[in-house]
């Protein structure tokens, strides 16, 4: 009589290893079977990079079954941190197995790729089920119910930031008024359908920088989401950068940002750019708008008596652009100061260059093209 | 017997109260697909054949066919656009960040190709709280335009457009470049004035039916709680700031002192108390319909942030001024908060824009309509010598209506100082001395123990039900009696009483020893001889530089 009870134990111990593996087997053909997890978590499990978030080694599949559960019941929506890396992808809900199956999947993950976590009964989905049976699939939801404790949370929760990710479209010009860097908060972003990126700053009519790399702007939205605080950014190095006698280049990476200190200089106290016309003091140029030439932008300003018209393309062939100036008003010569930089070679047909200086008589300034490439 | 009488009541009851909700109703309506997702709306308004324009803050112009719900993208690009006013079909005006803008289409494809920089002459430091609020037309064409001051809770940019001035970055809004606090008046000439200051966060112009253009105004420092404002122009209605672009007061907007800045000011039309009845007003529109929005044609709505209802205020003239009463206008817990940009409808439907950025308010596009039951409201406040004048919409319980308990009046006024907010002053219960209800039961006069000028009166009416036994929902009136109709007595110092109690605490605590006082002064007066040169010298410069722009 003795020996009974440990041979009984014995028996059921076995009795539910079997158990477990056939659950587990059950649960491997369930997750790669057509329609199964496969299709999105991956082979391995370990999802995609930004996307689908891995179940090996994952904090939200180890652990409290019920937020696993609930999250395949439900579906998640909104971009979560998994082990401190941020996806997006939505999960859609689990709906086309029963209990068991879900069952026998969650004990697979949870016991699979060096996981080894307690096995998932139906008993568990049954009570999560019934207890979310209003939940929707938004994480923060999800994760109001089930929080992760504090140690964890460091890595995992959600992603506020990824979800003010901007929307942009390549594939054709875009234009975008926005608080730029190292311009006056009057500027514009546009990213021309062929490259490159630019900023075009209103309050001073003139082009200020060009860059290539790191693709368009970002932040856009927490800008106008918000009540506009933030300054958009950007990647990539600049590429051309226009003069200015007040503003330097080094200043651009800190001084872009807002400052409780006082400017560095407001637009009235400046007045060498864009041009000077004539053989007389400069005039602060006055912005009068821009209108669309099929794909392009074109700027409009006054100076003095004549209206300028500045049109930004991209140049064939080199990496670079081309700047077509175009002036309405009496006759009159222009001097334009340009910038001497070891990455762009800055040319005009017209006229001559001196130093840093281009002149052009009176009639060469009544369309002028300033071409500014790659060295 | 009890019982079943109770039962009869309740019944009335709930009867009186379906009757009530069905004179206006509220449906929502699905935003535009903008790319960008965008659910707040900062700018509303209809075009002459009636379909409704908005402008989203990720910067798009969406059109809104009203007949056949069909959303069309217009415009796009925008820097925080807080406000549009239609020209025609395809001709709009926009109030963007930077500039106030006249987008078109000309070449007929139904979206925006040309955007005309109409004047960008007030500066821009790129402090997040300066915003560009609601363009409005008087009938001679020209348009008018707000600035919001900046906010010290975040910074400026290091590159600023117009003048700088660093005497005016001072307390809690700040008006470091021109004409932030201004109304600005862009006229058909295409010349561009300042029009009016001392205002704070005018969110919200519009005209009345007289065509006098009125102005919100946000509850902060210097402004006790937020305000409805007459806007004529030379006028400073009290936030200091603005005044530093002033001719008058070039550069010394700060070195007045309170006295001579409340003699200076202009008194709120209408004081809207805050945390009462409005926290964050918004939009003015006047009820333009002719009564198909109900009976309240030629009255003036104005949107609220923080309250599940809007206001509706009534005006009228006394000594030549305007003054009038806020009453709140569909309180229903469903109405979504930031009711922020309102338009009338062709058709006469009140279309409410919400909006929050961050702080308090809403999402998305409601529809209010009316559905032709007469509502049981307070139509009309007027003055009377000793009272009010209380106009029904339709017949009140005579026998209820004659009687005082039903009646509470309390007046009270707020502080002007440079600190956030104000306290009420001197809440004093105002007896009703008599009622006289007319024979159509539909006025009350409503006849005060005493009337005193410069403070809000706040007229409650009690479990006040109508004859056809409707109870009163909005039961609240307050009426902002500045002047009185005859013998109207100078304002009474309402200004820095804050100051007062802690001035007399701290005398009597402290003895200051006369010479440390002295050499304080000396110090002072040759701190001041130095910046007045500088200032002096300042605003020369400056005054060429305005000159030039």
């Amino acid at each position: 009589m003795k020996f009974i009870f440990p041979i009984l134990y014995c028996l059921c111990v076995s009795v539910h290893a079997a158990n477990i593996k056939e659950i587990i087997a059950q649960g491997e053909k369930l997750y790669h079977g057509p329609g199964g997890c496969v299709a999105c978590h991956q082979k391995n499990g370990e999802g995609l990079e930004g996307m689908i978030p891995p179940l090996k080694n994952s904090d939200w599949v180890k652990g409290d079954k019920k937020r696993l559960i609930s999250l395949c019941i439900n579906g998640l929506e909104g971009a979560i941190r998994v082990n401190g890396k941020i996806y997006k992808n939505v999960m859609p809900p689990q709906v086309q197995f029963d209990d068991e199956q879900l069952a026998a999947i969650l004990t697979f993950i949870r016991q699979s790729w060096g996981n080894k976590e307690a096995p998932v009964d139906v008993k568990d989905i049954e009570e999560v089920r019934s207890s979310t049976k209003n939940d929707n699939r938004a994480a923060s939801d999800l994760l109001k119910r089930y929080p992760f404790n504090k140690t964890l949370a460091e890595n995992n929760g959600l992603a506020k930031d990824a979800l003010n990710k901007d929307y942009f479209d390549p594939s054709k010009t875009t234009l975008v008024r926005t608080f730029m860097p190292g311009a006056s908060p009057a500027a514009f972003a546009v990213a021309l359908k062929n490259g490159p990126y630019y900023c075009w700053d209103a309050g001073e009519c003139r082009l200020r920088y060009i860059w290539y790399e790191g693709g368009f702007i970002e932040n856009n939205k927490k800008h106008w989401s918000s009540n506009g605080k933030p300054v958009a950014s950007f990647k990539g190095e600049r590429f051309y950068v226009a003069p200015s006698s007040k503003y330097k280049v080094e200043d651009f990476n800190d001084k872009n940002q807002i400052h409780r200190k006082d400017p560095v200089y407001d637009t009235l106290s400046v007045n060498d750019f864009p041009f000077r016309i004539g053989f007389k003091a400069q005039v602060r140029p006055r912005y009068l708008g821009y209108h669309w030439d099929g794909d392009i932008p074109v700027f409009r300003y006054k100076i003095g008596e004549h209206t300028v018209t500045e049109k930004i393309e991209t140049s064939e062939g080199v990496k670079g652009i081309v700047q077509t100036f175009k002036l309405d008003g009496p006759l009159e010569a222009v001097e334009m100061p340009l910038v001497s930089s070891k990455t762009v070679k800055i040319s005009c047909e017209e006229g001559r260059i001196y130093g840093n200086t281009l002149y052009l008589s009176p009639h060469e300034s009544q369309s002028f093209k300033i071409v500014i490439v790659e060295k | 017997m009890k019982t079943g009488f109770l039962v009869i009541v309740w019944l009335c009851g709930l009867l009186a109260s379906l009757v009530y909700a069905s004179s206006y109703k509220h449906e929502v309506i699905t935003m535009p697909p903008s790319p960008h997702q965008t659910k707040e709306i900062d700018g509303m308004c209809f075009t002459p054949k009636g379909d409704l324009a908005i402008c989203l803050p990720s910067g798009e112009v969406w059109k809104y066919d009203v007949k056949t719900n069909v959303w069309s993208l217009f415009a796009e690009g925008l820097h925080n656009p807080m406000g549009i006013l239609a020209l025609s079909e395809f001709d709009f005006v926009v109030s963007q960040r930077p500039e106030l803008t006249r987008i078109r289409d000309l070449n007929g494809d139904g979206k925006a190709d040309d955007y005309q920089c109409l004047t960008d002459v007030f500066g821009l430091s790129g402090n997040y709280h300066e915003f560009n609020f609601t363009p409005v037309m008087d009938t001679n064409g020209d348009i008018y335009f707000s600035l919001g001051t900046a906010s010290n809770g975040a910074g400026i940019r290091q590159i600023v457009r117009s003048r700088y001035d660093k005497r005016a970055r001072k307390g809690r809004m700040f008006s470091c470049v021109p004409f932030r606090g201004w109304v600005m008046k862009y006229s058909v000439n295409g010349e561009t004035h300042p029009w009016s200051c001392g205002l704070r966060t005018p969110n919200g112009l519009g005209f009345n039916l007289q065509g006098d253009l009125f102005v919100s105004d946000n509850q902060g420092d210097w402004v006790g709680t937020s305000k409805i404002y007459h806007v004529k122009p030379g006028r400073f209605f009290g936030h200091v700031p603005s005044l530093n672009w002033h001719p008058r007061f070039f550069g010394k907007a700060f070195t007045l002192k309170t006295k001579k800045l409340d003699k200076l000011r202009t008194r709120a039309a209408v004081l809207l108390p805050h945390g009462v009845v409005s926290n964050s007003p918004t939009k003015i529109v006047v009820d333009h319909t002719k009564g198909k929005f109900g009976p309240f044609a030629g009255q003036l709505f104005v949107g609220e942030m923080n309250w599940h209802h809007l206001l509706r205020v009534v005006l009228e003239k006394v000594d030549g001024e305007y003054q009038g009463a806020a009453i709140p206008f569909y309180s229903n817990k469903d109405f979504r908060l930031g009711s922020n940009r309102l338009a009338f409808s062709n058709d006469g439907h009140l279309f409410v824009g919400h909006s929050k950025h961050t702080w308090t308010g809403g999402e998305g596009l409601t529809k209010i309509s009316y559905t032709g039951k007469k509502p049981f409201e307070i139509q009309k406040v007027s003055l009377l010598e000793h009272g009010f004048k209380l106009l029904f919409t339709s017949p009140v319980d005579h026998a209820l209506a004659s009687q005082k308990k039903y009646y509470r009046c309390k007046r009270y006024w707020y502080d002007y100082h440079q600190n956030y907010g104000s306290a009420q002053y001197e809440t004093t219960e105002v007896a009703i001395r008599g009622l006289h209800v007319n024979r159509e039961s539909t006025e009350v006069m409503v006849y005060l123990n005493e009337m005193k000028a410069w403070t809000i009166h706040e007229l409650e009416l009690m479990d006040f039900y109508s004859y056809d036994g409707i109870k009163l929902m909005n039961n609240k009136v307050y009426y902002t009696l500045n002047r009185l109709l005859k013998r109207t007595p100078p304002p009474p110092r309402q200004w820095n009483m804050n100051l007062v109690k802690k001035k007399k605490a701290k005398k009597s605590a402290k003895k200051i020893s006369e010479d440390d006082s002295r050499k304080k002064n000396e110090t002072e007066k040759k701190k001041k001889e130095k910046s007045n040169q500088e200032k002096s010298r300042e605003s020369e410069e400056i005054k060429k530089g305005i000159g030039k722009n």
